[in-house]
């Protein structure tokens, strides 16, 4: 089964993506497109190089060879454009000295929305991940999980072209999973996703590709029926055809 | 939709976010405490000398000059204060953000890295300044009360205001470069320090080294805005400071 081509430009284009952390290879040549609209899960084991795959397309950490284009601008630049992309850190790191509702608005205001709009997303925000009674309070007293929220609403804010969640419901409760999933496909159809999860489930869930990393190299992206009804055989087969494993 | 290079509206959003962050949390408090007591102290100090010095004065019939004993030491000393107290409030800039992860977070915004420097350093700056201005109040008190001159007072304010830029900058910059914020303190305070003593040590320095010792020591510069006086070679110089500061500050100096 193929990806269809809607006949746009992909909004993501990596080619040749190196990266290494002293001797050791984290991203080796990795080359993919992402369409409009297009949603894809980046699959492997801990360690393989999802989220440095991730912080490489956020515009944090630099390459040491190949490129990548987000709607034709690099990682660096497309980071200050506002509304194009949205990240989520791994470790959702805020302020602890803000309150959850500073941590909002201050989003709201780098990303130049302005009033009533601005008020109308923090609302929708607030209310699509169950926010309210955490609003006045301190992030450095959050759980884990409730931190993990506040920043996938700093995430969402723009709304950005492309979003880029590192485990985004990791830490999250079953109802705060279900929360964030369904709040993620009410997000308008152009937006492209790129979820890093360990959970094939959830992965398959929200999402329409799979994109596998092992070692730090991929394969892929495939649509998720084309590997077939056992999830977890392709993950084994796919993971396991790397040299390095 | 491409991003300006610069927007001074996202800095200052920045810096009036750190602001908040700063007063939220027990460093600002403990910044506070520090200066207002060391401030104080040295206030004193200056009162007192003036107080004790002028009896002997008096007794062989000449006045003290209240300018040079209270308002020029107690307003250098409280130059030494901005300089020690300063890594307080820059060690939580970069290098708390790069030890606490934050670093990503502030890197996911849509800012640039100049945005990020100039708006943290604008938090310090606010930061120190309302600590600065709480000790002036007190020459403030004894200059209504008719003792030195409203012309020193104003001319050390503006010296103390360029010394708080550099200072500000130079913890910035050398906490972009430091993993923890003890560091950053530290190196800050170290750096700093050096500048400050760099006054004291020219005059036991080779010729040649004490003239570089003179032209790069903080505290003879100060000392001209104190007693009324504004060199532009001295406005030139905590400028110049600032700026090289900044630019070697960087929020990406943390990426690995």
């Amino acid at each position: 089964m193929s990806r269809p081509n809607n006949g746009d430009a992909p909004l993501l284009v990596v080619k040749n993506l190196t990266r290494a952390f002293g001797s050791r290879l984290a991203i080796q040549e990795a080359s993919f497109t992402l369409g409009v609209g297009e949603r894809l899960a980046l699959v492997g084991p801990n360690g393989a190089g999802k989220t440095t795959l991730l912080k490489l397309i956020a515009g944090v950490l630099a390459a040491d060879y190949g490129t990548i284009a987000i709607d034709g601008l690099s990682p660096a630049l497309a980071r200050q454009t506002a509304g194009l992309v949205g990240w989520l850190p791994e470790s959702a790191p805020l302020n602890p000295d803000l309150t959850v509702l500073e941590h909002l608005s201050l989003s709201a205001d780098f990303l130049g929305l302005k009033s009533p709009s601005a008020d109308q997303k923090i609302e929708e925000l607030i209310g699509a991940l169950n926010l309210k009674e955490k609003l006045p309070r301190l992030c450095g007293q959050l759980s884990l999980g409730s931190r993990r929220q506040v920043a996938l609403a700093l995430a969402l804010m723009g709304p950005p072209k492309l979003l880029l969640l590192d485990e985004p419901t990791s830490s999250l409760d079953p109802l705060e999973v279900l929360r964030c999933r369904e709040y993620l496909r009410t997000l308008p159809e152009s937006t492209s996703i790129i979820i890093s999860s360990h959970a094939l489930d959830e992965a398959a869930k929200s999402t329409t590709l799979a994109l596998f990393v092992a070692a730090g190299r991929i394969s892929g992206p495939r649509p998720w029926p084309a590997l077939g009804p056992d999830l977890e055989a392709s993950y084994l087969r796919e993971t396991r055809e790397s040299p390095r494993l | 939709m491409k991003a300006p290079a610069f927007s001074l509206k996202k800095a200052l959003t920045l810096a009036a976010a750190e602001w908040l962050a700063f007063w939220s949390n027990p460093a600002g408090g403990l910044a506070l405490l520090v200066f207002l007591v060391f401030s104080g102290i040295l206030f004193y100090n200056a009162v007192a000398e003036f107080a004790a010095t002028n009896l002997s004065v008096l007794a062989q019939g000449r006045i003290l000059n209240a300018d040079v004993v209270i308002f020029a030491n107690g307003l250098t000393n409280l130059g030494l204060v901005v300089l020690l107290v300063s890594p307080l409030t820059t060690m939580r800039a970069m290098a708390d953000y790069a030890h606490g992860g934050r670093l990503d977070r502030l890197l996911a915004w849509p800012l640039s890295p100049l945005e990020i420097v100039v708006g943290q350093h604008l938090a310090a700056v606010f930061a120190i300044s309302l600590l600065t201005v709480l000790s002036l109040i007190p020459f403030g008190a004894i200059w209504l009360m008719g003792v030195g001159n409203l012309m020193s007072l104003l001319t050390a304010a503006i010296g103390l205001f360029l010394l708080i830029l550099a200072c500000a900058a130079i913890g910035l910059a050398l906490a972009s470069f430091n993993s923890t914020p003890l560091g950053a303190a530290l190196t800050s305070l170290g750096v700093l320090g050096l500048l400050w003593a760099l006054g004291w040590a020219a005059p036991y320095l080779p010729p040649q080294a004490a003239y570089l010792a003179q032209g790069l020591a903080v505290a003879p510069r100060l000392a001209h805005f104190v007693v009324g006086l504004i060199d532009l070679n001295d406005v030139v110089y905590f400028l110049v400071l600032t700026l090289v500061a900044l630019a070697i500050g960087r929020p990406l100096g943390h990426q690995k």
